[in-house]
């Protein structure tokens, strides 16, 4: 018995040291607005959300895009990403680059404010 | 008892708690964030005029640590590694007539080739520098950039779309209007007579190229 609590002791002493440390915003900011319109990234494939307006978590209201990638955001319900008129509310990485827009020569990184992680809407009316 | 000795228990313990590592680590070929992981995608190539012999360096998704082909109008292959799956430094065949070529990448995934979007480069013995802005202020409606490299006839980009016509330019000073901004009115409207802070990210493209880093301007929409 005393083996085994050891050798158990010993296998998740392993598995936590090489746990790496990562950061709170590594699993995303919380985000809520309205989305307004959305334009399609051309070259990336992903889509750019207008919000307004839209609260990061500060005093300070805003307004602009955030990128919802349907190859990494886990949507939520009522699934009704990008529609225009719908409340989201979600999280997002700040600074992550993932619209790309094409524009007569070549394709030109589209700024916006982050990647969603994951994101749920409310329903349309 | 033999089930717990010392190298059952590393074999074990390793593989657990490797796979805590982010996912990229280790991994043959990388997507960049929200990008599909299971192809290769060239998005651009900098800077766009370039001399035989020169350098380029390509942003995309997928591109492989060993081995990726980069094809030139989709011959003259050469081979390129790329450290982290997103960008990638080439160097421009000697023997390469000047002249445009649209870029492709191909690897293990397939092929980064798209009807829909061209990716090209222009090799010439005398390349020129693409735009790039210094400053920007916003008085009124109108944005005053000033910079380099900017042409009798370009083009700008920004959060809040392309400018609708072609702009001139003495080469250091550009002007245009937000209003002629193609997603303009569709913003504006939705703001309903309120204020919101926004950041106005600018790019301008002409003949020469695009400033590869955006302008970041801070308003009041």
């Amino acid at each position: 018995m005393k083996m085994k609590i050891t050798a158990l002791t010993l296998l998740f002493s392993f598995a936590v040291f090489f746990l790496p440390a990562r950061p709170a915003h590594a699993q995303g900011l919380p985000f809520g607005g309205l989305a307004t319109f959305s334009i399609p990234c051309t070259c990336s494939a992903t889509l750019a959300v207008w919000f307004t307006p839209l609260y990061l978590g500060g005093p300070i209201v805003i307004t602009g895009p955030i990128v919802y990638s349907p190859y990494s955001t886990i949507p939520y319900a009522y699934y009704m990403t990008g529609v225009p008129g719908v409340w989201h509310l979600g999280s997002y990485l700040p600074g992550v680059q993932a619209c790309w827009m094409y524009a007569v020569a070549g394709c030109f990184p589209f700024p916006t404010i982050g990647l969603m992680t994951k994101v749920g809407t409310s329903r349309l009316f | 008892m033999k089930f717990f000795s010392l190298p059952v228990l590393l074999l074990v313990a390793i593989p657990v708690s490797l796979s805590f590592l982010p996912n990229n680590i280790g991994r043959e070929i990388s997507a960049a964030p929200g990008m599909r992981v299971n192809r290769v995608m060239l998005f651009r190539a900098y800077p766009y005029e370039v001399r035989p012999g020169g350098s380029v360096t390509l942003e995309g998704s997928g591109f492989s640590r060993s081995l990726n082909k980069v094809y030139f109008d989709g011959s003259n292959p050469i081979t390129a590694t790329s450290t982290n799956g997103t960008t990638m430094a080439v160097v421009v065949p000697n023997s390469l007539p000047e002249g445009q070529y649209q870029l492709t990448v191909s690897n293990t995934l397939g092929s980064s080739e798209n009807p829909d979007i061209k990716i090209p480069i222009k090799v010439t013995s005398a390349p020129q520098p693409g735009p790039t802005i210094k400053n920007a202020s916003l008085s009124g409606e109108t944005v005053t950039l000033l910079g380099e490299g900017f042409t009798v006839q370009n083009t700008v980009m920004t959060t809040l779309g392309n400018s609708s016509a072609t702009l001139y330019s003495d080469g250091t000073t550009l002007s245009f209007r937000l209003s002629e901004l193609s997603q303009y009115d569709q913003v504006k409207k939705q703001l309903q007579g309120n204020q919101y802070l926004f950041t106005l990210w600018i790019f301008v493209q002409n003949e020469h190229g695009t400033n590869k880093n955006p302008y970041k301007l801070d308003i009041v929409l």
